[in-house]
């Protein structure tokens, strides 16, 4: 390995393995974080992210696979040797210690100077805007400041990598996004890597630079927010990344990355991000918000007719269900500013979509 | 209707107050006659005087036999709440082929006859030449009380939450410091119940002490059986006197004791 890799790579799984009584949690998870970086890991309950999570911090061991902490080897190395810190999904706030002391804990045990410590609590209880709360009780915490006080006793320690599980999920949605804020403002300031467990999609597209999206113990794809929603490699990702029209689709002609599939009873071109070829079947992934209606249909790729089914204002935007004939529906999510037309229900309209946008998914990828 | 309620109010007043006679008759009674002016434990006693309460000081055994019984009783609770703390944990924390078994094992001097424990102590104590001595009855009581802590401690144990320890290990605390600062803190208020009971239970704890103890080593319980052979004298009163003072205090000594637990903590914490 040279070295230039352990300077940048903060944490890095590779292959790991994990099974529970014959259940294989994690099957083959390599996942690599630059330092500085914050990741998410994104999946649905059960797809093994506290696992991954409690394997890098050392809390259990795998099966297979190894861990490596700025390159080096840590897989033999149990969770109070390495300099991770995990905030818990179920929080594990000392019931016995009062706030302080929950905080001093990581602090104590490097035995640092008395003043140090105090100075260091102090300093992130303000930042997680609980200052006044160094001698509660545990048991005297809401849920919301209890995550808070999570947070603070892992981040206290400065750790090389910080793990977190859910970390937000029981706060309301104001204090959420203030805490995302932070959070995001805290990593910033002290360089730290942050690896971040979540079962929200915004949160993950919000905080992160790039996101892992999990399902039943593997990592289906890696990559930045963007790649992940303009380029998800198959139909589970695309729609569990913002929203998406799935239609079913046969390829029927290639050329390079232009196809045409046959969906819906009609014919569409579409985009090929794999290397799906003639005769293979899988899915065509178009985002609400890439339907045109009306006149921006009408420079587009793909042109059809619908009938309007049902309309939801939303403000910024208007989502429109259509009928497309042939017992197919689509849905449009169309920009919306006043005085711009809204469509009635009934309507027929010219709807549309550009080939670049219509992803043909290959079935065949997904196991 | 409301007539009636009051008076089977007064039905259950008067039941309370017939069981809690029948409760506490016999301390009555041994409270009475310890202060009996005669030279017999008589009920009712004839007079009243504290003499027999003066002529305890005189008799220097039973001061002996009430450090025994309390070097007997301290040592054996000790032991047998680091051995059952240590023994829960094993069996918790580190499964293995037969653990339930084990535990049964550790649990069995609950039903086995004290007396055949007795006996068995007194052979085994005397290949191990160390029978007679304080130190070979703590260590057979140890045994006999270990089902107590076994049972108090280990499902207190089993309460704690896997997940702090998991959290202290991550915030960088080795093993040992773990137990120390996060375990055993958490276990306090059952060891202390455990120690309490354990204590109790060994303090007048007859039938291993009268097989295994030699003269000179006799505890509070053995002293008295072996002075009421001789005498009928009330110093037997006054003596049980003592020994029911001394539980009430050890009584309010536990309940303060665990009234300021949090106090305690929080005083312990903020400095
Ligand atoms: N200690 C364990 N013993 C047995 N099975 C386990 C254990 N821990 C996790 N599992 C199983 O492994 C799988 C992955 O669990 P994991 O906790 O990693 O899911 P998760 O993605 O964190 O889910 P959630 O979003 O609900 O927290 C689940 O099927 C779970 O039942
Ligand atoms: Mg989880």
């Amino acid at each position: 390995m040279s070295n230039q890799h352990a300077e940048t790579t903060a944490i890095e799984a590779r292959n790991i393995v994990k099974q529970f009584a014959g259940h294989t949690a994690l099957n083959q998870v390599s996942l690599e974080v630059k330092r500085g970086e914050f990741i998410s890991l994104l999946g649905p309950s059960g797809c093994g992210k506290t696992t991954l999570l409690r394997i890098l911090g050392g809390l259990e061991h795998p099966d297979e696979g190894a861990v490596l902490l700025s390159g080096k080897d840590v897989s033999g190395v149990p969770a109070y040797g390495r300099n991770t810190n995990m905030i818990f999904q179920q929080l594990a706030l000392f019931p016995h210690m009062d706030v302080y002391n929950n905080i001093a804990y990581g602090l104590k045990v490097k035995k640092l100077g008395k003043a140090e410590i105090k100075k260091r609590v102090a300093e992130v209880l303000e930042l997680v805007q609980l200052s006044d709360y160094s001698n509660r009780s545990i048991s005297q915490l809401s849920g919301g400041q209890a995550q808070r006080i999570a947070i603070a006793r892992a981040l206290v320690n400065k750790p090389e990598v910080l793990l977190l599980d859910e970390p937000l999920s029981a706060l309301d949605m104001q204090l959420r996004l203030d805490m995302q804020h932070e959070l995001k403002r805290i990593q910033r300031e002290f360089g730290g890597t942050f690896i971040f467990v979540t079962h929200d999609q915004n949160e993950a597209m919000n905080l992160s630079d790039r996101i892992a999206v999990m399902r039943s113990g593997v990592i289906l794809q890696y990559g930045t927010p963007s790649e992940i929603y303009e380029r998800p490699v198959d139909s589970f990702v695309a729609k569990f990344i913002g929203d998406t029209n799935l239609l079913e689709a046969k390829v029927i002609e290639s050329s390079g990355s232009k196809l045409i599939v046959e969906c819906c009873g009609r014919t569409f071109e579409a985009r090929n991000p794999g290397a799906a070829g003639v005769g293979s079947t899988g899915h065509l992934s178009l985002r609400y918000e890439y339907v045109g209606l009306g006149e921006s249909a009408e420079r587009c790729d793909n042109q059809l007719t619908g009938k309007i089914l049902e309309s939801v204002y939303g403000g910024a935007s208007i989502r429109y269900k259509l009928d497309i004939g042939g017992g197919y529906e689509l849905t449009a999510n169309v920009q919306y500013q006043p005085g711009n037309p809204i469509y009635g229900v009934g309507q027929e309209i010219a709807l549309g979509f550009q080939r670049e946008y219509a992803l043909f998914l290959d079935d065949s990828r997904e196991a | 209707m409301r007539t009636k309620n009051v008076s089977f109010k007064w039905v259950l007043y008067v039941a309370a107050i017939l069981i809690c006679l029948f409760l506490t008759l016999p301390l009555l009674i041994i409270i009475l006659t310890s202060f009996g002016a005669g030279t017999s434990s008589v009920f009712p006693p004839k007079g009243f005087s504290t003499e027999w309460y003066s002529h305890l000081a005189s008799q220097k055994q039973f001061g002996q036999a009430f450090v025994n019984s309390l070097i007997a009783s301290s040592g054996a609770t000790l032991l047998a709440l680091v051995g059952g703390t240590l023994a829960a944990m094993a069996i918790l924390y580190y499964p293995f082929p037969g653990s339930g078994v084990l535990k049964a094992f550790f649990m069995s001097p609950m039903v086995v006859p004290k007396i055949t424990l007795g006996v068995a102590y007194l052979i085994l104590f005397s290949k191990m030449h160390i029978a007679g001595g304080l130190f070979a009855l703590i260590l057979g009581e140890a045994v006999t009380v270990f089902p107590f802590v076994i049972s108090i401690v280990g499902s207190a144990l089993a309460n704690l939450k896997p997940a702090d320890r998991e959290a202290a290990a991550d915030l960088g605390a080795k093993p040992l410091r773990v137990f120390f600062t996060v375990t055993l803190p958490q276990l306090k208020i059952s060891l202390l119940m455990a120690g309490a009971i354990s204590f109790v239970f060994t303090f007048d704890q007859v039938e291993t002490a009268l097989l295994i103890l030699r003269q000179g080593s006799y505890t509070l319980p053995i002293q008295l059986f072996i002075y009421m052979e001789k005498w009928q004298d009330p110093t037997i009163a006054v003596v049980s006197v003592m020994m029911i003072v001394f539980a009430l205090l050890l009584f309010f000594g536990i309940k303060v004791a665990l009234k300021s637990a949090p106090a305690m903590e929080k005083m312990l914490g903020k400095k």
